[in-house]
């Protein structure tokens, strides 16, 4: 049996969506820009997944792009957007506490375009410094932020609410950029309320398959293509639509939408069934993660063992965590928002990544617990 | 390969350097180059594999096996100076000429304005013409067919085509380098301790150059270190058996040990403890599989437990030789052959090996015999190594099965 608490990097594809998917794989499949009474079924299936998604997140279908997932949603929306607008300041304000598609990506413009890129700091809970954010925003004129709503990492959570008015006031030509990758599905999310001009989702992440996803696009928010070729999707991003992928992250979205209070709820009683149950059982912790942050995500550090061996103590047995985000965990003893949050480097080497889920049950979470504990006392050395 | 009348087939030429000195035991240096060479090309198709004239020639027996697939591999076998492509056919002038023309076009195809030279070697004295003879004759027939794109230079030239005319003539313009050194099982059998890192592969190549055969002992301390760092290992082994040829992986299942190490040795001791254990344990191994030395990375030098004073604490637990070839070398020397013989790219993958991950904060730079032994104080020693001997287990790498897994 295995327990998988690592579903921050991905999670399963939930039995709802997966037959309905096999099933739309199995049919027969036309291209949605055919113009075939074939064509025109898969073209519907494209608009009936906008439209749900247009429900779940509060946007017009118009404004969905699909894409392969967040990493090409968060390269169309930031090099598509600069490319777009090369007359807006050539200068871009994020936060230390991006994924790396997103710290890549801004360094692709800062070599090739001659951007300037501000990182602001984080504090040590883990979220932007408002401060900093605002002496970044009045420093110079800004063409381009770019947010992370609730990090992969920690599960800190910035308060967009707060943020963007900023944002407004300040640097009013600024293109914004929301990764809300941890977000759909876990939390609350109106696109429209939410002042971001782009905002990028994944579908692997909330139980639809690898290799779908969305770049929400504001009527009217200017966009070059990155990707060239038919001309599908209004020219934003070639290449013929995945229908049954599109479908499928609509129904994963709607499915988490529906129940995301109750969710929502259960996460945060098995984060607290974790935490109890480890101070119960004595392992001496550290918890990384700020209070009041998004509860699929723990990020705790262990001290006398590292992450690694933790991790890989666990692995034999069936139990999977992280010792960071999935994508940067091979580089051993480096995680760049935990030290921008002003973490030392043992603390970062003893930290790992929990994640917990809606189909995570007690039991589960008391494995996760004893075998945790058990190890602990086995390979920490102190 | 029937070329209009004339039969041609292909062969490799395989050129020896340092056996060829060798006196009275040179057959038995030759007979074994050879068992090493049938060895790496078995799966490849049905050879013969000849000596005479102090060369080695190949030629496929049945079938069309790929002969440059062959001549990639044997160029990996230690013994190997250089293997040339080469065409055979009978020593008629007729076939050679035709030959010729055919070959140079297949050399030529594709590519722009060359220069060239005939080298022409006639041992057979029956050919009518002289060596001087047939170069300017085979130059001047290729002038006349590729006047534009041909030009005649005997100083460096773009290609060299050879002529050596025996019982048959053979053709040939490419020289595929060896590595040279002594052909691996001519010098004993050396236990390799492999960590992961940039130096043992390194060392073990070097030894396995001078005709010893290898076997590979890695210190595995999950969950400490990670099944990825023992596939990184297991990777390097695949890698030095391109050149080594077949040999035994033995995995040490450390962490019992390590963990009681841990407990009972003081802090800035542990590594210089640790490679005693292991030295011990190596030894132990080594004596059960027969080999008569252990190979280490060691540099003099380079980290605190290889100094001169951390390098006699660890030998003075083993009575083998230890051979240590990179003793004298300079890093960026060990680096530049690591990047030669192919196993930087794997040694630098990140996953921590048990030397990293147990490194004391300030370890012990110059500990001496005594301050070891009074730390191995409160361990039960030999009881240590016979439970860490019960934890092995052992694979057998072979290059020629082995060599998909390579990516």
């Amino acid at each position: 049996m295995i327990y998988d608490f690592d579903t921050t990097a991905t999670s399963p594809v939930l039995p709802e969506v997966l037959t309905e998917y096999v099933r739309m794989l199995g049919e027969q499949g036309n291209n949605p820009s055919s113009t075939h009474a074939g064509g025109l079924r898969a073209l519907h299936q494209v608009d009936e997944a906008k439209r749900i998604i247009a429900r779940c997140l509060d946007c017009s279908a118009e404004e969905i792009i699909f894409t392969s997932g967040g990493t090409e949603s968060i390269n169309l929306a930031l090099l598509g957007a600069s490319r777009r607008n090369n007359r807006r300041p050539r200068r871009a304000v994020t936060t230390a506490g991006e994924h790396d598609a997103v710290i890549e990506t801004f360094k692709v413009l800062r070599d090739d375009e001659g951007y300037e890129i501000d990182f602001v700091p984080l504090t040590p809970e883990g979220t932007a410094d408002t401060d900093a954010f605002i002496q970044a925003l009045e420093k110079a004129p800004c063409g381009l932020i770019s947010l992370i709503v609730a990090s992969n990492e920690t599960g800190a959570v910035n308060d967009c609410g707060l943020l963007l008015p900023l944002v407004r006031e300040r640097a009013p030509q600024a293109v914004t950029h929301g990764d809300i990758v941890q977000v759909c599905g876990k939390m609350p999310f109106s696109f429209r309320r939410s002042g971001f001009d782009f905002a990028s989702l994944s579908g692997h992440k909330f139980g639809a398959p690898k290799g779908t996803g969305v770049l929400l696009k504001r009527k009217g928010a200017a966009l070059s293509p990155i990707i060239h070729g038919g001309g599908q999707q209004h020219n934003f991003r070639s290449g013929t639509v995945n229908a049954p992928g599109a479908m499928a992250l609509a129904l994963a979205l709607r499915f988490h939408s529906e129940r995301l209070e109750a969710e929502r709820e259960h996460v945060l009683a098995m984060h607290h069934l974790f935490l109890r149950e480890i101070a119960a059982r004595g392992v001496p912790h550290r918890v990384i993660s700020p209070d009041g942050g998004s509860p699929y995500v723990l990020s705790i550090a262990f001290p006398g063992i590292r992450g690694e061996t933790m991790l890989n103590a666990l692995s034999a047995e069936g139990v999977y965590l992280s010792t960071g985000s999935a994508c940067g965990s091979k580089r051993a003893g480096e995680n760049h928002v935990l030290a921008a949050m002003g973490l030392d480097k043992q603390a970062i080497l003893s930290a790992v990544r929990i994640s917990f889920a809606p189909h995570h049950t007690d039991s589960d979470v008391r494995h996760l617990a004893s075998r945790l504990a058990d190890n602990y006392g086995r390979y920490a050395s102190i | 390969m029937i070329n209009g009348t004339v039969t041609v087939s292909e062969v490799l030429l395989v050129r020896l350097g340092e056996i060829t000195l060798k006196g009275l035991n040179r057959g038995k240096f030759i007979a074994r180059l050879i068992v090493n060479m049938k060895r790496r090309i078995k799966d490849l198709g049905e050879f013969s594999v000849e000596q005479s004239q102090s060369r080695i020639w190949i030629r496929a027996l049945s079938g069309n096996p790929p002969m440059d697939e062959a001549a990639r591999r044997l160029s990996f076998v230690f013994g190997v100076v250089s293997i040339s492509r080469a065409l055979e056919f009978e020593p008629e002038w007729a076939c050679l000429t035709s030959v010729v023309k055919d070959y140079a076009s297949a050399v030529l195809r594709g590519k722009g304005e060359k220069t060239f030279k005939f080298e022409t070697k006639r041992v057979n004295k029956l050919f009518p013409l002289s060596s001087y003879e047939v170069s300017c004759e085979l130059g001047a027939l290729l002038l006349d067919l590729f006047p534009d794109r041909l030009a005649v230079k005997m100083e460096n030239p773009d290609i060299v085509f050879n002529v050596e005319i025996r019982e048959k003539i053979y053709l040939y313009h490419d020289r595929i380098p060896g590595r040279a050194g002594l052909p691996v099982g001519m010098s004993g059998r050396g236990m390799l301790l492999l960590s992961g890192g940039i130096d043992s592969p390194v060392a073990g190549y070097m030894m396995a150059s001078r005709g010893m055969m290898l076997e590979t002992v890695y210190f595995h301390t999950f969950p400490y270190t990670s099944q990825q760092a023992l596939d990184k290992v297991r990777g390097l082994a695949l890698l030095l058996a391109q050149y080594a040829g077949r040999l035994a992986f033995h995995v040490v299942d450390f962490t019992e040990a390590q963990l009681e190490l841990n407990e009972k040795v003081p802090e800035d001791m542990l590594t210089v403890v640790m490679r005693r254990v292991m030295m011990r344990v190596a030894e132990s191994l080594a004596r059960r599989r027969n080999a008569k030395a252990l190979i280490t990375g060691e540099s003099l030098g380079q980290v605190a437990s290889q100094t001169m004073e951390a390098l006699m604490a660890t030998d003075s637990v083993a009575e083998l030789p230890v051979f240590r070839p990179l003793i004298g070398l300079d890093k960026n020397d060990t680096i530049s052959i690591a990047r030669s013989i192919g196993t930087f790219e794997t040694s630098i993958l990140p996953y921590d090996d048990c030397c990293t991950v147990f490194v004391s904060k300030h370890p012990k730079t110059h500990p001496s015999l005594e301050d070891a032994e009074r730390a191995e104080a409160r361990l039960d020693i030999p009881s240590i190594v016979e439970r860490v001997l019960g934890r092995i287990s052992t694979a057998i790498i072979d290059p020629v099965f082995d060599e998909s897994d390579l990516s």
